[in-house]
């Protein structure tokens, strides 16, 4: 596109696609969704506290702050399903009372503040001030400065309170404001329904909560005071900032927190192995994920990689005889149907089920990014029918019978089923076996029907599956989708004109998890948003 | 703390109910939080998982509702309640849960099925402490046991004003008990009495803490919000809440404490059953291969759960709340023999290596489903039983003196027609027995809250629900 067929918005900030709606062309406003403000998540409060106040959370204070369980395949930072209720409002309070009472308050004064003594007015205004920049995630207003400063006068004239005492509960006002415990952005700035830029701050605190699951620090608050604070955001020069901050180790944790969720393994029970064990499982998992991403591998290990870090445990359960003692590296290669991470044990148990329709409904949601209709109403007799129907089959028997159920069943479970028949012969903990408890042979071949510009494949076993999966581009995509997801909270399977993009940029570095993060966070799709719709 | 309302205020912003409920108009009295004796009014959902067909029902106690017969005579039993019209289309496990309770149509789909409005405690509760509920330690509670599997309408059925997801249920008797009554201390022997000068004045800063964030809430909420609609409800929420809590959080000079009308229990002395602990992850376990609970663990886990939460009924620790017996899906792997209604449910034998849902659901077995609902509602009939076993100062037990709803989630297997529905206890309000009505369960809701005075808000939330009186029902 070019300016002479667009046009320019100061809404929008740059070159339009020639529609009416001023949006650019590489930014795709179905996928822009209707605003919904997000709760910060557990760790998202925690890393905040942590890197603004320099508390580090109790185990205690960990067990009483508000966790929420987002929808089963959902990235914990979706904000759909966030719950609410009483006790979360009585667990805010006594974190935040509680880490208040190990705070060093002439500290603390004097690094946002830069000056000591709440009985000084101008000293109190800056600490409000600074403080505030951090908690807030943008300048705050004068009034509400007015408002913190009301507050410490109040404080500081009850008898038999000290300075300190107005230093905690300016702190602990802050951990249970909205401005804190909400990310909040502008919803009804334009028209109804208008996609809009999205402001400096607010674009800060995106990249932030997204990259380091934090709040942003003072170089990222001052690139978004420069980049246009409170008004619609230019975000030239933001590639700068986003290299900054993938190669800060704070980065660490996002990538922690996404191949949890990616995997389920952050709500996975595990109830299968012994409680030691799942643990195994789960440590070893991570620590390959953690291994690819940090080591700059290119994510096409997870489907063609030779490399996964195993406990003995776990190693055990992927057939190693003689397995080196603590956490070790494995060249899979070596061992019995494995391939890439996606054949680690810890991955194939976290799923929780050894059924066609589950592997298959998850790794074609989640691996391939086809996206699977809801199923129809009697859904529940069907199954009711078919099940009592397929009782004496062996597994790929019945699920050749339900593929084959026409019209209702044929056209999803032919779609989602074919991909968990590589993994028929991993059990629920993901050893591999070739009979089932019945004695009844297990299988691994199928044939992976054709997906838009992907051929149809078929393969021998799920190491040899995921081999050819590893050069399409469809895995490319859905990577970008997934991490689309994991940044924004909301679903991203629309966004199709800015995946694309975001799919060339990751190719163009190497597609390493940098790059993948990268992709999405210099993407022109994280910095816009839709005005709430006419009430 | 006792706060009359006049009709007016009730119907206020209800045009609707008055034209389409003619019936209810003469026979609504004024909403109060306490009655004439000053027994609290309160209000507790319960629900099993996975629903009876209604030839069960209508065995009635010769059948899977057995657990129920102790208490036919404050008991009113509808056995033909029809959940599909509150059913949006989809996954069907997902579908009717949202709307349990709410007597309003869900929202959403794909899996991410939300409720159209608040569950009634919640109604009821914010009919009676329009400005935050009483003194009490726990504004409501949520308890049960369940396992996870996809949608949280299918373990939770408190739902919040704007029909999002309130309280998960508590599954750990321990931690029922710590909500409950952890927050209370004997007093200090040696304080004669004196409130102790530190604790008012950390009382003072928390009581200018909150005051000065709720500010912030209400400014969010207010018509100068930049906001819009969705993420307003959800603020509206937390404003809600820390009302609710107020005086918890920050105690003032006239409400220094939370009052109990009866001594709290020792702390520490509950433990949770042995073989309940894997329950304590906080997602449960589930599904093929999951490890097998015995039944009788359960019951002795219910059982603990009804005791401590009738217990907290009856110290007016809490007056709503929420119980679930065996949701999300009904993927629990018992183990162990079950005998009831002649004859046996040999968990181990039936499920091999699957669960209730699977085996005794979607294979069909109706046998099997009558034990195993029997068993069910069982769990639920621990807590009825231990609120009726207290009684209080009026004379009356503790389920005599509350409103008990009782639900599920189908009739005939995954077949939302014909769900069981009950009221129970209502003081006096409601005629016991069984009512074989077409009706649909907002319609139950709907004239149970009103017996109270309280408007349910279903007519205002869903124009098109089409009241039908349940003949006999109202005690007046």
């Amino acid at each position: 596109m070019t300016a002479d067929d667009g046009g320019t918005d100061t809404a929008t900030g740059g070159e339009t696609d020639g529609d009416d709606d001023g949006v650019p062309e590489d930014v795709n406003p179905h996928s822009v969704p209707p605003p919904l403000v997000g709760r910060l998540t557990e760790t998202q409060y925690e890393y905040s506290v942590l890197d603004v106040l320099g508390v580090e959370l109790t185990d205690e204070e960990r067990e009483q702050l508000p966790r929420d369980i987002p929808i089963e395949g959902a990235y914990s930072t979706a904000v759909a399903s966030q719950f609410f209720n009483t006790q979360y409002v009585l667990a805010y309070a006594f974190v935040a009372r509680s880490v208040t009472e190990r705070l060093d308050a002439d500290g603390l004064t004097e690094i946002h503040g830069g000056c000591v003594g709440m009985a000084d007015p101008s000293c109190r205004e800056s600490f409000i001030r600074g403080l505030g920049l951090r908690l807030a995630r943008r300048p705050l207003q004068d009034d509400e400065v007015a408002d913190y400063d009301e507050l410490a006068e109040t404080i500081a004239a009850e008898p038999g309170t000290t300075e300190e005492d107005v230093v905690t509960g300016i702190v602990q006002a802050m951990l249970q404001s909205p401005q804190f415990l909400y990310r909040l952005e502008v919803e009804t700035d334009g028209t109804p329904d208008e996609i809009r830029l999205v402001t400096g701050y607010e674009l800060a605190s995106r990249l932030s909560y997204f990259l380091w699951q934090s709040a942003p620090d003072l170089e990222l608050l001052e690139f978004a005071a420069q980049a246009g604070g409170e008004g619609a955001v230019d975000a030239t020069g933001i590639e700068a900032q986003v290299e900054r901050m993938i190669a800060d180790p704070r980065f660490a944790r996002s990538r922690e927190v996404f191949w949890a969720d990616y995997s389920l393994v952050s709500i996975a029970s595990l109830v299968a192995a012994e409680p030691e064990v799942a643990d195994q499982l789960v440590s070893s998992l991570m620590a390959t994920f953690e291994h690819i991403s940090a080591d700059d591998q290119s994510l096409a290990a997870l489907f063609d990689g030779r490399e996964l870090m195993m406990t003995p445990a776990v190693a055990e359960l992927a057939g190693v005889a003689n397995p080196q003692p603590g956490l070790s590296l494995y060249d899979s290669s070596t061992l019995q149907a494995r391939g890439g991470v996606l054949t680690h044990p810890g991955f194939l148990a976290a799923l929780g089920t050894t059924s066609f329709v589950g592997r298959g409904v998850f790794m074609t949601e989640r691996v391939l990014c086809q996206h699977l209709t809801p199923p129809p109403d009697d859904v529940a007799e069907q199954i009711m029918d078919t099940a009592q129907q397929t009782e004496s089959m062996t597994p790929r028997e019945a699920s050749e019978f339900r593929m084959n159920i026409e019209p209702q069943c044929t056209s999803c479970h032919t779609l989602f089923e074919p991909i968990a028949y590589g993994f028929e012969r991993f059990d629920l903990l993901g050893r591999y076996t070739t009979v089932d408890a019945e004695g009844r042979s297990l299988y691994s071949n199928g044939t992976l029907p054709a997906f838009d510009d992907r051929p149809e494949l078929s393969f021998a076993s799920a190491a040899d599956m995921l081999g050819q999966l590893a050069g399409q581009d469809q895995i490319r995509r859905c990577l970008v989708e997934n991490m689309m997801e994991y940044a924004s909270g909301a679903r991203a399977s629309a966004a199709v004109g800015s995946i694309e993009q975001a799919a060339d940029d990751f190719v163009a570095a190497e597609e390493t998890f940098d790059g993948l993060a990268m992709s999405v966070a210099e993407n022109r799709q994280l910095t816009f948003k839709r005005s709430a719709p006419a009430e | 703390m006792t706060r009359t309302f006049t009709r007016r205020h009730l119907l206020r912003g209800a045009g609707s109910i008055a034209i389409g409920l003619p019936f209810l108009e003469e026979f609504m009295p004024s909403a109060r939080a306490e009655a004439d004796d000053g027994t609290p009014c309160r209000l507790f959902t319960m629900s099993f998982g996975l629903g009876i067909a209604r030839a069960m029902q209508l065995e009635q106690f010769e059948g899977p509702l057995q657990p129920l017969a102790p208490f036919a005579d404050k008991a009113a039993m509808f056995t033909r309640v029809d959940g599909g019209p509150l059913s949006a289309s989809g996954t069907p496990h997902f579908s009717t849960s949202a709307a349990t309770f709410t007597g309003v149509p869900q929202q959403g789909d794909g899996g991410n099925y939300q409720a159209g409005g608040p569950s009634m405690e919640q109604v009821m509760k914010r009919a009676l402490h329009p400005s935050g509920v009483p003194n009490v330690a726990v504004p409501e509670i949520s308890a049960g046991i369940w396992s996870r599997t996809g949608a949280v309408s299918q373990f939770t059925r408190h739902w919040n004003e704007d029909g999002s997801p309130g309280q998960r249920p508590e599954r750990r008797p321990s931690r029922i008990f710590d909500l409950l009554f952890g927050m209370f201390e004997p007093p200090d022997p040696g304080s004669g009495g004196e409130p102790d000068p530190d604790q008012l004045v950390r009382n003072h800063v928390h009581r200018s803490v909150l005051d000065s964030v709720l500010d912030q809430y209400q400014h969010l909420t207010s018509d100068a919000s930049p906001l819009g609609a969705a993420s307003k409800a959800k603020i509206d929420n937390h404003l809600s809440a820390i009302r609710d809590v107020e005086t918890q959080l920050a105690p003032n000079d006239e409400e220094p404490d939370i009052p109990l009308v009866c001594d709290p229990p020792e702390a520490g002395d509950i433990n949770d059953p042995d073989g309940y602990s894997f329950y304590d992850a906080a997602n449960g376990a589930t599904g093929p291969g999951a490890p097998q609970i015995a039944w009788q663990v359960a019951r002795e886990a219910m059982t603990l759960i009804g005791e401590i939460l009738a217990l907290g009924i009856s110290c007016d620790a809490v007056r709503f709340g929420s119980l679930l017996s065996v949701g999300g899906g009904g993927h629990i792997r018992f183990s162990g023999v079950y005998d009831a209604l002649g004859g046996s449910l040999d968990f181990e034998q039936v499920l091999g290596d699957g669960t209730p849902h699977d085996r005794i659901f979607h294979d069909y077995r109706p046998e099997h489903i009558r034990r195993y609902q029997h068993f069910s509602i069982g769990l639920v009939a621990e807590t009825l039983r231990a609120m009726d076993a207290i009684v209080e100062l009026n004379g009356r037990t503790v389920l005599d003196n509350s409103l008990v709803l009782f639900g599920t989630e189908y009739g005939e297997n995954h077949d939302p027609a014909d769900t069981f529905h009950a009221v129970l206890g209502g003081g006096d309000r409601f005629n016991a027995g069984w009512y074989d009505q077409p009706l649909i369960p907002s319609d139950v809701y709907h004239q149970a809250l009103a017996a109270y005075g309280v408007d349910s808000g279903i007519p205002e939330r869903w124009p098109d629900y089409q009241p039908t009186e349940i003949t006999g029902f109202r005690n007046v």
